[in-house]
C-alpha cells in the first residue's frame, strides 16, 4: 500500500545540537514512545555535561551525590588514564534509576547522537527502571537522591567527629563486603531521608537491646541440655547478608559505624537489580532507540545522513565479536539483549515452524504486549532461559565449553544444533546468574558463649575455589567490623573441608589447604 | 500530553567533583608513591627521568587494593562463547596458555588489578620526589640587598612629576570634592531664592500694611545670595590636593637563575657502575633545581689529573686513565664562575662525585680552594663518594669532612648501592631541623 502521507521536514540538518532542537526532538520521541510503544516512564531530566563531568559521574557510578572516599578517587584516576590514553571511550550517556529519571548527555555528542541517547536512556532505560519487577520490588527511585544526600552528610559529620582515617577504614571494610550486603530474597523497606533520620535514634536503642540479648553474660536457667544447645545456636538460620549481620550483631561497634554499614548496604541493595538485568536493560534500551530512530526516519523527521550516522553507531554498540576475534571481551550484553528483544518481536510477527514449536505461547501474537511482558517480568538469567531462540543461537554461533581443571583439555559440550540449543541456553543463563557467579558464602555460627568467633562457610560448587589472593584480605575486613575471631571454611559438596582461613587477631590470616582430598567425584 | 521532561545545561556547573577523592587517594598512597618514585630513580631510564612531562608510576600498594570474596581459577566451569565455526559437540580442545581457560572470565567482578599504574603530573612527581626537602639557601639570595632591583608600582602619592599623574584618581577626587563643597551652598541658594520670592509677593500684595520688616529682610537675603554665588564660583575645578601620582618603589628581583657544576671524577678507578650512580645523582639534583629556578644551566666538568668542560654526552661516556687531581676541577669551576656566572646574578650549586681517590699532595689545595672560593660563592655544595660497600672511606672524605664545621652549605655522603641514591639525596637536602650537626 503506497504511503500517501506527506513526509515532515527534518527537525535538524546540522550536526550541532542546540537546546531548542533537543526540546523538539524529545517531543517527537515522546510521541513515538507513548503512542506507539505505549511506554510508561518517570519524568525525564536531561542534563548536558562535559567530558570531565562525565568522568566524575563514572567515578560515582552515576550517582548525582556521593560520599567521599579514596576509592572513588582511584577509579577516577584509572578511568581518566584510560580515557586520556585513548584506551577507553566515554559513554554517550549515563542514567540511573531515579524519579525523576536523570539522563546525563555528553556535550560533544552530535544532534543525532543526542536523539539516540534520549531515546535510549530517557525512554528505554527509564521505562525499564519503572516497569521491571526487580526494580519495582527492590528500589525506591523517588527516595534515592535524598538518601544519598543524607549518607553524604552523615559520613561528612562522622569524619568531623571521628577523623577521616577512621571513617575511611570503616568504609574500606564495608566496601569489601558490599557484594554480601544485599538481601536476595527479603524485600527492603523504603529508603527516604526523613524516615531514616527519624528512625536512626530508635535504631541505635534497638541495636543495643538486641545485642544485650545475644551477648548477655549471665547464664540462663538450664532447662535441659538439648534446649540450651538449640537456644544458643546463633544465627538461627545461615545469613548471607554479611553487612546486615554485622550491623545488627557485632558486639562492640559504635552506633555511627553501624550506620555507615547500613548506608553501604542500602546503596549496594539499590544497585543490585542493575547487576542482575544488564542484558535486559541494555537490550530493551537498544530496542527502544532502534525503534524510535527508525520511526523518526520513516516520518522524515531526521535526514538520511542522520539515520546513517545513527546506524553506524548503533551497529558498533550491538556488535558481538567472535570468540577468536582480538576484540572479543565476552558476551556483549548490548548485542545479546538487543537481538533477543528484536527476536521476540520477530517470533510474534513472522514465526517459523521452529518458533511455533519452541514458543507456542507467543508465536504469532501481537508483539508489543509480549515484548513488554518480557521486559517487566524477568531478570537476565530467567530471560535467557525463557526467550533465547534456536535461531538466535545459530545467528551468534553460540557453543558451550566445559573447563575442568583436572582434565588436560577443554570439552565442547554443546553447539548450535538440535541437541545443543537447550544446553547452550542453560549454560548462558547460568553465566548470568549471580547465584552461580558469586561464591555462596554464609555466616553459619557464632560462638556466643566462648570466643565469639564468627564462622563462615563457603559451599564450593563444581569445586570452584575462592580466590587465593583476596580471600584472606577480605576476611581481615570482616574481622575489622566483627572485632572477634573470624573463620571461613570452604567445603566441598560432600561436606569435606577443602581449605580454610582463620583470623584470630585482626592482623594476620592463617590459610590452610587440604591437599589430600579425593575429588574423584560424587 | 503533558510535558514531563526538562533539559538542563549543566556544563557550567563546577567540574572536578572527584578532585577531593583524587586527592584523598594520592594522600593515602603517599608512601607507595614515594616507593614507586624511588623505584623509578633506581631503574628508570635517565632520559625519561629528566624530562618535564608527567611520570607514569606503578603502585604496588596493598592499601590500594579493594579485595572481595570471589572465585579464583579452578574447578569446573561451563561457559558459552559466540562465533563457532568448526567445533562439534564432544570436541576436545587443548587448554589455551595461561592456566585454565575459563578461569579468568569466570569471575566477572574479580579481576583484581595486579599492578595499578597511574600518571603523576610533573608537579606531583616532583613533589613526591622532593617531599620534605628544603630548598637550600634559596631565600637568602633572593632577598638580600645585593641583588638587582626594578621599579614597581606601589600605590599612590600626592606629589610627583606631571607625567606620573594618575588622571582617573585625580578627577575622581576632584569630582568628589566639588560635590562636597557645592551641594550645601546650592541648597542654601535654593532656600534663599524661595524666601526672596515669598517676601516679594508679600510686599507686592501688601495693600497698605506695614512691610518694612519684609523689605529689610529682602536686602539681607540679596546680600547673602551674592555671597553664596561668589562662594559657589570659588570652588575650583581642580585643586592641588586632588592630585594623585603613581608611586614607584625599588624592589629586589629574586634571582631565578641557577648554574649547577656537575663535577665527575673519570679517572681510571671510576668504573661504569660508579659513573652510573653519579649520573643518577646529578639528574636528581638537576630536577630539584628546576623546581626552584626558572632557568637552570649545567656545567659538566670532568677531571682526572686535569679538568675539562665537556658536553653532557661526553661527560658520561668516554673513560680516561690517569691519576686524580681534584683541585683541577675546582680551579676550572672558579675560572668559569668568574668569566660566565656573576655571583650576584646566579645561584651557584656544586656537586662533586668521585670514588674518593685523590693525589695525596693535592688535598691541601682542595682545602684552600674550597674554603676561599667554592664554599663562599656556592648556595650549596655536595660531595658524594661512590664506593662499593666493601671499601672504606676514600682519601677525599676526610678532606671534605673537616670543612663541614662552619659550612652549612656543604654536605657529604656515601653512595654504596643503587638503593642509596634517593635516600642519600633526600638526606643531603633534609630540612634543617632534622639535620645532624
Amino acid at each position: 500500500m503506497p504511503n500517501t502521507i506527506a513526509k515532515a521536514a527534518p527537525i535538524f540538518t546540522e550536526a550541532e545540537w542546540t537546546p531548542e532542537l533537543l526540546e523538539t526532538v524529545t517531543e517527537e520521541i515522546k510521541k513515538i514512545a507513548e503512542e506507539e510503544l505505549e511506554l510508561s516512564y518517570y519524568p525525564i531530566q536531561i542534563r548536558v555535561i562535559t567530558s570531565e563531568q562525565m568522568l566524575d559521574a563514572y567515578a560515582s557510578a552515576g550517582m548525582p551525590v556521593g560520599y567521599a572516599h579514596w576509592s572513588f578517587g582511584k577509579h577516577f584516576l584509572m578511568n581518566e588514564r584510560a580515557y586520556r590514553s585513548g584506551q577507553m571511550g566515554l559513554a554517550y550517556e549515563i542514567v540511573i534509576n531515579t524519579d525523576p529519571c536523570l539522563v546525563f548527555c555528553m556535550e560533544d555528542n552530535t544532534m543525532t547522537m543526542q536523539a539516540l541517547v534520549i531515546a535510549h536512556a530517557g525512554f528505554g532505560h527509564n521505562a525499564f527502571f519503572k516497569n521491571n519487577y526487580l526494580f519495582q520490588r527492590w528500589t525506591n527511585p523517588d527516595g534515592i537522591v535524598d538518601y544519598l544526600l543524607f549518607a553524604k552528610d552523615f559520613i561528612q559529620e562522622c569524619e568531623d567527629k571521628y577523623g577521616i582515617d577512621e571513617v575511611s577504614s570503616t568504609l574500606d571494610a564495608c566496601h569489601a563486603l558490599q557484594h554480601y550486603g544485599v538481601d536476595r530474597y527479603k524485600r527492603p523497606v523504603k529508603l527516604s531521608f526523613e524516615q531514616e533520620k527519624a528512625r536512626m535514634e530508635e535504631r541505635v536503642e534497638m541495636t543495643h537491646k538486641n545485642l544485650n540479648v545475644i551477648w548477655r553474660t549471665l547464664p540462663e536457667p538450664a532447662d535441659g541440655e538439648v534446649k540450651k544447645e538449640d537456644a544458643e545456636r546463633f544465627p538461627k538460620d545461615p545469613e548471607e547478608n554479611f553487612l546486615y549481620f554485622v550491623e545488627k550483631n557485632a558486639p562492640h561497634l559504635p552506633s555511627w559505624k553501624r550506620e555507615i554499614i547500613r548506608i553501604v548496604r542500602k546503596i549496594a541493595q539499590y544497585f543490585y537489580p542493575q547487576i542482575q538485568t544488564k542484558v535486559m536493560n541494555e537490550g530493551f534500551a537498544c530496542f527502544t532507540h532502534y525503534y524510535v530512530m527508525t520511526r523518526l526516519h520513516e516520518k522524515g523527521l531526521i535526514t538520511e545522513g542522520a539515520y546513517q550516522e545513527f546506524l553506524h553507531s548503533h551497529t558498533n554498540v550491538v556488535a558481538q565479536p567472535d570468540f577468536d576475534s582480538p576484540y572479543f571481551r565476552g558476551i556483549n550484553p548490548y548485542a545479546l539483549g538487543f537481538n533477543m528483544f528484536m527476536d521476540i518481536k520477530r517470533i510474534c510477527e513472522h514465526p517459523t515452524d521452529e518458533d511455533r514449536a519452541w514458543f507456542p505461547d507467543i508465536a504469532g501474537k501481537p508483539w508489543l504486549p509480549v515484548v513488554k511482558y518480557a521486559m517487566e517480568n524477568f531478570k537476565d538469567e530467567s530471560f535467557i532461559l525463557q526467550y533465547l531462540s534456536p535461531k538466535l543461537i545459530r545467528k551468534f554461533g553460540l557453543f558451550a565449553i566445559r573447563d575442568d581443571d583436572q582434565e588436560e583439555e577443554l570439552v565442547v559440550t554443546a553447539i548450535h544444533d538440535g541437541d545443543g540449543y537447550q544446553r547452550v541456553r542453560e549454560a548462558l543463563a547460568g553465566q548470568h546468574d549471580l547465584g552461580v557467579n558469586a561464591p555462596n558464602i554464609q555466616v553459619v555460627k557464632v560462638d556466643v558463649r566462648g570466643t565469639r568467633e564468627c564462622k563462615l562457610v563457603h559451599h564450593a560448587i563444581d569445586r570452584r575455589p575462592l580466590d587465593e589472593k583476596e580471600t584472606g584480605d577480605t576476611l581481615l575486613y570482616f574481622y575489622q567490623l566483627w572485632e572477634y575471631p573470624v573463620s571461613l571454611y570452604s567445603v566441598a559438596q560432600n561436606g569435606a573441608d577443602i581449605e580454610h582461613w582463620v583470623c584470630d587477631d585482626g592482623k594476620e590470616v592463617k590459610h590452610h589447604k587440604n591437599t589430600d582430598l579425593d575429588f574423584s567425584m560424587d | 500530553m503533558s510535558k514531563n521532561y526538562g533539559i538542563i545545561d549543566q556544563r557550567t556547573n563546577p567540574k572536578g567533583k572527584s578532585l577531593p577523592n583524587r586527592q584523598r587517594f594520592v594522600k593515602r598512597e603517599k608512601e607507595a608513591i614515594k616507593e614507586a618514585v624511588a623505584e623509578r630513580i633506581r631503574n628508570g631510564r635517565i632520559e625519561d627521568l629528566a624530562g618535564d612531562s608527567g611520570q607514569r608510576v606503578k603502585l604496588r600498594s596493598k592499601r590500594a587494593d579493594e579485595p572481595t570474596f570471589h572465585h579464583g581459577p579452578g574447578g569446573v566451569t561451563e561457559r558459552v562463547y559466540p562465533g563457532n565455526k568448526q567445533f562439534q559437540k564432544g570436541d576436545r580442545i587443548p587448554r589455551p596458555q595461561g592456566g585454565s581457560g575459563g578461569g579468568k572470565e569466570g569471575s566477572p567482578d574479580g579481576e583484581g588489578e595486579d599492578d595499578f599504574y597511574f600518571e603523576l603530573s610533573f608537579d606531583e612527581w616532583r613533589d613526591a620526589l622532593f617531599d620534605g626537602m628544603e630548598i637550600p639557601n634559596q631565600i637568602k639570595r633572593a632577598l638580600t640587598g645585593e641583588d638587582e632591583f626594578e621599579w614597581r608600582r606601589s600605590g599612590l602619592k600626592s606629589d610627583g612629576a606631571p607625567n606620573q599623574m594618575d588622571i582617573q584618581r585625580t578627577t575622581q577626587r576632584a569630582l568628589a570634592r566639588r560635590h562636597a563643597f557645592r551641594i550645601p551652598l546650592l541648597r542654601r541658594k535654593v532656600e534663599l531664592e524661595k524666601e526672596l520670592k515669598e517676601l516679594r509677593n508679600t510686599v507686592a500684595n501688601a495693600g497698605g500694611k506695614d512691610v518694612s520688616r519684609e523689605e529689610a529682610r529682602i536686602t539681607e537675603v540679596l546680600d547673602e545670595l551674592v555671597i553664596v554665588e561668589r562662594k559657589l564660583k570659588s570652588v575650583p575645578f581642580l585643586d592641588t590636593f586632588d592630585l594623585k601620582f603613581r608611586r614607584h618603589e625599588l624592589f629586589p628581583i629574586p634571582v631565578t637563575k641557577a648554574v649547577m657544576f656537575a663535577m665527575l671524577d673519570v679517572s681510571g678507578s671510576m668504573g661504569e657502575w660508579e659513573k652510573e650512580m653519579s649520573k643518577r645523582f646529578f639528574i636528581l639534583l638537576y630536577i630539584f633545581l628546576t623546581r626552584i629556578y626558572e632557568r637552570v644551566e649545567i656545567v659538566w666538568l670532568r677531571h682526572t689529573s686535569e679538568a675539562k668542560e665537556v658536553t653532557q654526552e661526553e661527560f658520561f661516556t668516554s673513560r680516561e686513565s690517569g691519576g686524580t687531581v681534584v683541585s683541577s676541577a675546582l680551579e676550572l669551576m672558579k675560572t668559569i664562575v668568574e668569566t660566565r656566572y656573576r655571583v650576584e646574578e646566579w645561584n651557584i650549586y656544586g656537586c662533586h662525585a668521585s670514588d674518593g681517590d685523590n693525589f695525596r699532595y693535592d688535598n691541601e689545595k682542595v682545602l684552600s680552594l674550597m674554603e676561599d672560593f667554592v664554599l663562599p660563592v656556592s648556595q650549596y655544595y655536595a660531595y658524594i663518594e661512590v664506593r662499593k660497600p666493601y671499601m672504606g672511606d676514600g682519601e677525599l672524605w676526610p678532606v671534605y669532612e673537616q670543612l663541614l664545621e662552619g659550612h652549612e652549605n656543604l654536605a657529604i655522603n656515601h653512595i654504596r648501592d643503587k638503593d642509596d641514591i634517593y635516600p642519600v639525596f633526600r638526606k643531603l637536602f633534609e630540612k634543617k631541623e632534622t639535620k645532624h650537626a
